[in-house]
């Protein structure tokens, strides 16, 4: 039987002292779009920034496995490299460093060789096309003076360029006005396929206006307390997060 | 005198005067500033210009104050030493090119376009000799007189070649005028002098390179650089220090901007054992505006010492400074900012940003911004300095994206610096610069 | 609203606190420095030989080191002509009627016995070179509390005194706190026992009555792990042609844990050099913060220090200047980060009017080792006409990667919009100044006890009015 892409085992992680994911279970396959919701406070940003490796959170039991090995030991590059992505919620900004000469480092960093000059900007412009953005955007310098719509935006680019296995896509609709969602969701749409397990980190269920995930769950106090379909997701909507919190509470 | 004896008097003042064959005036001129030489002390840690730089080290008898060039006049770039050639890229064209090789000028391409504008572009000896009232009225006078400092009466006793540069009312020189100053010779002291006057509504770029190639033994250069602008007159101003790592640099860079003139000025400093250089900007006319910008890149255990002031003296005038430094090994840095505020200088706009990043334990940065206002009815004062590491939400960023931590930190660095290294108008420049600043890198990263 | 023509920028200065007594002091040294006038004062006080001895050893080193040649113009000051040690009473007391009626009265016009009912813990007053009067709460003594003029102190705990005197500011550190040292008189001590929390302020007046005077108070402050303390200290003095001097020393121990908030009202006649060196050692987990308020004296040079020794160990500068007709406020902070992960902030707000000069000096050192050290600086100004002056002067010594520093600062003048926008509302010039003047002074004033902050804002006010014409 081939391993699963990606799986979560009984992931505990603290934070200075502090538990904050009590145990997550979780597993994506190939082709499959997971939305992972819960309320501020859940877990939702630790789980993200633990997946990709961030020195701040302390994991104290569980296993990562991608491709059936486990990646809690290694570097964030190095994950980068075995095919995660994460599309940050906060991207920070990269002064005097313009987003091609970035991106063409990256590609040349997780698939080992550089890519032509000519292929290089041929598949930018493909991708850019794709994404509905103008040229010049990959002139400027990465994140910096971009409005919020922009740096999500160029989040997904990024996703776009470095094709990887696995993405985890960490509040990609957040702070978006309403044309901003729709195109970043289109984006999302037009990425996921067959080839790329997706999770899609968010707190509220209006980007599942636009892109139908196969699953749903809730994170709830550090742990998945619900799994379902999209209709978890309306009820979610319907009802709010208190109506968790009284079934965890019970 | 093919070569002075070691060290400084004011015999080796009257015998380079002699050499040069020089008028009265300008003899007169050169005893003038070894007596202020001579008056002035030696600057000590206990001045404060110079508390944080220490130039004891430095033998100033062990130097020998003018040496000829080995091949003193050549005609094409292709006579001159290897090393010197490698530096100039001559695929795009310059509108002139002046090459000082040790004390000497051993190159002048004349500027043929500009030339028919009547824009003067050559040496400063010759320039002696043809324009007299022109030197006469702006060497060393009221721009840069010997009081300034002790290095720059040093240097207006015992200057030798240099480059002069005399841009006429309302002519735009189109293409940059280089110079480049070639250090090639341990043991020996040189001072080039660069006099530019641009007359009103003129308009010039100016790039200005000191080198040299590694040497083993002590060596100094101790330029000057004096500019003049006129009513709303427009200069670019680059230069590049990337001499050899034993050679002290102490220089002194002074503009004088009337009203309206505009001023754009990029130091780069990147190579010599320490460095102390004045840059300074004086705003005498009123609209008028300097930009100045600095990059500054130090490894091993290099000194610089960047001290600038921007002097508001008329109303309604701008100007912003902007440094950037990266220190690392046992590297040290100091920024003395001052920002000076007359009282007259109503409508002043000024501001000055200095950000260090230390990228290795050990590395060392001081800056030292103060702030002098006498004037109230001003539109903005401001400073701020800064200094950190590499950040690390950056380099997570940039790692969760595939990069090592290595390369994450290069990208970090060169993007620090790539806003002005962007602006210097000759491909060929930025390339080595870039080259140069990959190296410093590459050293510091296991 | 009709504008008051004011003169003297400390408008209300004579009035309020201008006001001199003309009775004789008790005893009064000849003027001028003199290995004779230490002695003179250390037998007053019937010192041990220890301390007399520290005292000629210091005026030796007064004596050698020269004046500073930056921050303000010393050249006015006659060492020969001050008087270094005026007595105007031979006994402190703990009651307001025992104190001699006309120093009484100087305190009841300054409102001191009354500030003491309402809002202090305790109170110390110090008039010239003796502390007059001294009180604590009762409740607070029972706690091991020490609260007691610094001449007591010496007397009634020696071994705690010797323990500490003089390590924070070494006599050799600078002129002035060699001078302090030589002839040192008064000033407050005091002492918190381990995890004892002082919630209410302790407060020490210090006044400066007799003409060329040199007031040299020493005050040492040792706030054992966990406890908390929370001191004022304010000061004035009548207006005389002929200046005085004050060169006092402060110094803080602040052990593991322990939070110390030191806040100073200065509010000198403008014929007083003040002249300070105040320090604090923080050690693990501690906080020192000082509040800084700078309103009065002809030159004002202090840079309040703390060094940051242990690791976690934070520092805070709040300090407000404000510079009137003929007087000159270069003041500042030093923040010395010689342990891993100490933290520092400065907030510096100074105001120039009627040809004064206010100037921030200060010092950002962060030593090898001090990783993940984090400081930051904030230095506005404002002046508030052609003649006067606002100079910036930060000193940054950063000898460690890992760390984050930052300074900045603005110099500016209030916006001609600004005033347009309130006017529109009603407010006349000078209400609309005065606003946006308290609005920078702020960040300050909200971290002043309510009773001086409620002060400061009508000394602002009063120096306000005529500002702008």
């Amino acid at each position: 039987m081939p391993k699963p892409l990606f799986v979560i085992e009984d992931l505990h992680v603290s934070v200075e002292g502090k538990e904050i994911l009590k145990g997550v279970n979780l597993t994506v396959e190939r082709g499959e779009v997971h939305a992972l919701m819960g309320p501020n406070g859940s877990g939702k940003s630790t789980l993200a920034h633990t997946l990709m490796g961030h020195p701040r959170f302390q994991i104290t039991q569980g296993r990562v496995l991608l491709k059936g090995k486990d990646v809690l030991s290694l570097p964030p590059d190095e994950r980068a490299r075995q095919g995660m992505f994460l599309a940050f919620q906060y991207p920070v900004e990269i002064p005097g460093v313009k987003v091609r000469h970035f991106l063409r480092m990256a590609l040349k960093a997780s698939k080992g060789e550089e890519p032509s000059v000519t292929e290089f900007r041929k598949q930018l412009f493909e991708k850019m096309a794709l994404l509905e953005m103008n040229r010049s955007f990959s002139e400027r310098y990465v994140n910096e003076g971009f409005s919020g719509g922009e740096k999500k935006r160029n989040e997904i680019l990024q996703l776009a360029m470095l094709e990887p296995e696995m993405a985890v896509l960490d509040e990609a609709d957040s702070g978006l006005d309403i044309d901003a969602l729709r195109s970043v969701a289109n984006g999302i749409n037009k990425l996921a396929g067959p080839h790329m397990g997706m999770l899609l980190i968010t707190h509220y269920q209006r980007i599942l206006n636009y892109v139908d995930p196969h699953f749903v769950h809730v994170l709830f106090d550090g742990r998945i307390v619900r799994s379902g379909g999209m209709e978890l997701a309306q009820e979610l909507e319907a009802k709010g997060y208190e109506w968790i919190a009284g079934e965890a509470v019970a | 005198m093919k070569q002075a004896a070691k060290g400084f008097s004011r015999q080796v003042v009257e015998e380079l005067s002699s050499l040069h064959s020089e008028p009265p005036w300008l003899r007169q001129r050169r005893l003038e500033a070894w007596r202020v030489y001579e008056a002035t002390p030696m600057p000590t840690l206990q001045d404060e210009d110079w508390r944080r730089t220490d130039i004891s080290a430095l033998a100033l008898d062990e130097l020998l104050p003018f040496a000829e060039a080995p091949s003193p006049h050549a005609d094409s770039i292709a006579e001159l030493p290897q090393g010197l050639c490698a530096l100039l890229d001559k695929s795009r064209p310059e509108s002139g090119l002046l090459i000082q090789h040790d004390s000497q000028v051993v190159h002048a391409s004349p500027a043929e376009e500009a030339a028919k504008q009547g824009v003067i572009f050559a040496s400063l000896e010759e320039a002696v000799g043809e324009q007299p009232e022109l030197v006469k009225r702006y060497f060393m006078t009221r721009c840069l007189p010997p009081e300034h400092s002790k290095f720059v009466a040093l240097h207006g006793a015992m200057w030798s070649g240099g480059t002069f540069v005399y841009v006429p009312k309302g002519v735009e020189v189109e293409l940059p005028l280089r110079a480049c100053q070639w250090l090639a010779r341990p043991g020996l002291a040189v001072f080039p002098h660069t006099l530019i006057v641009l007359e009103a509504g003129s308009k010039l770029t100016f790039i200005a390179e000191q080198c040299s190639p590694e040497m083993d033994g002590q060596a100094l250069s101790c330029g000057a650089t004096e500019v003049y602008l006129g009513e709303g007159a427009q200069l670019r101003h680059i230069s590049v220090q990337q001499l050899g790592r034993q050679v002290y640099n102490l220089g002194a860079q002074r503009h004088l901007l009337e009203g309206d003139s505009s001023l754009d000025s990029l130091i780069i400093g990147l190579g010599g054992e320490l460095t102390k250089f004045f840059v300074e900007s004086v705003l005498e006319g009123p609209g008028a505006n300097a930009q100045m910008r600095g990059v500054v890149f130090g490894g091993d255990d290099q000194h610089f010492d960047h001290q600038t002031l921007q002097e508001h003296i008329a109303a309604d005038c701008s100007s912003d400074l902007l440094f950037k430094v990266v220190v690392k090994d046992q590297a040290m840095s100091v920024h003395l900012g001052n920002v000076r505020v007359h009282g007259d200088a109503r409508g002043t706009d000024a501001g000055q940003t200095v950000r260090n990043l230390i990228l290795s334990e050990g590395a060392k940065a001081h800056p030292i911004l103060p702030l002098e206002i006498e004037a109230s009815d001003i539109r903005r004062c401001s400073h701020a300095a800064t200094v950190g590491q590499v950040d690390e939400a950056q380099l997570f960023y940039l790692m969760s994206r595939g990069l090592s931590r290595r390369d994450a930190q290069k990208l970090i660095v060169d993007g620090f610096f790539e806003p002005v290294l962007e602006a210097i108008p000759l491909p060929a420049i930025q390339h080595r610069l870039r080259r140069a600043v990959d190296e410093k890198l590459g050293l510091a990263m296991p | 609203m009709a504008k008051k023509a004011v003169e003297a920028p400390q408008a209300d200065y004579a009035q309020k606190y201008g006001f001199r007594d003309s009775e004789k002091p008790l005893f009064q040294a000849r003027p001028g420095l003199s290995p004779e006038v230490v002695k003179e004062i250390s037998g007053m006080k019937e010192e041990p030989a220890w301390m007399r001895d520290l005292r000629l050893r210091a005026l030796e080193v007064f004596r050698k080191k020269p004046l500073p040649t930056w921050g303000g113009d010393l050249s006015g000051i006659n060492f020969d002509e001050i008087y270094y040690y005026v007595k105007p009473t031979d006994r402190q007391v703990r009651d307001w009627d025992n104190v001699p009626q006309y120093i009484k009265r100087t305190f009841d016009k300054l409102g001191v016995p009354q500030a003491e009912r309402e809002f202090l813990a305790g109170v110390g007053a110090q008039y010239d070179s003796e502390v007059v009067y001294h009180n604590l709460r009762e409740e607070l003594a029972k706690q091991g509390v020490l609260f007691l003029d610094t001449d007591t102190a010496l007397r009634e705990h020696p071994e705690l005194f010797r323990e500490y005197f003089g390590t924070v500011v070494p006599l050799a550190d600078n002129k002035f706190a060699a001078l302090n040292s030589a002839v040192w008189s008064g000033g407050s001590f005091i002492y918190v026992p381990e995890g004892v929390q002082v919630d209410v302020p302790l407060q020490a007046y210090f006044r400066i009555n007799a003409e060329k005077l040199g007031q040299f108070e020493r005050t040492l402050i040792i706030a054992e792990p966990g406890s908390y303390l929370h001191y004022v200290e304010g000061c004035t003095a009548p207006i005389y042609s002929a200046d005085s001097l004050h060169a006092a020393v402060v110094e803080v121990i602040i052990k593991p844990g322990a939070r110390v908030r030191y806040t100073t009202i200065q509010n000198w006649s403008t014929n007083v050099y003040n002249l300070v060196t105040k320090r604090a050692v923080a050690y693990q987990d501690s906080i020192m913060e000082w509040v800084d308020g700078n309103l009065g004296s002809k030159l004002n040079m202090k840079y309040p220090a703390v060094f940051l020794m242990e690791p976690g160990a934070h520092g805070e500068m709040l300090s407000l200047a404000f510079a009137g007709k003929g007087q000159h406020q270069d003041a500042g902070a030093k923040m010395v980060h010689a342990a891993p992960h100490t933290s520092s902030v400065v907030v510096s707000k100074s105001i120039s009017k009627d040809g004064g000069r206010s100037s921030y000096r200060g010092l950002v050192k962060a030593y090898p080792g001090s990783v993940g050290a984090k400081a930051s600086v904030r230095c506005d100004a404002l002046v508030l006409d052609d003649d006067s002056r606002s100079d910036t002067y930060p000193y940054m010594e950063i000898e460690e990667e890992q760390v984050s520093i930052g300074h900045e600062a603005t110099v500016s003048k209030i916006a001609a919009e600004q005033l347009f926008y309130l006017m529109s509302r009603g407010l006349s010039e000078t209400e609309a100044a005065t606003l946006v003047v308290s609005g920078f002074i702020e960040p300050v004033v909200k971290e002043l006890p309510m009773e001086y902050a409620v002060e400061l804002n009508r000394l602002i006010q009063l120096q306000m009015e005529g500002a702008v014409g």
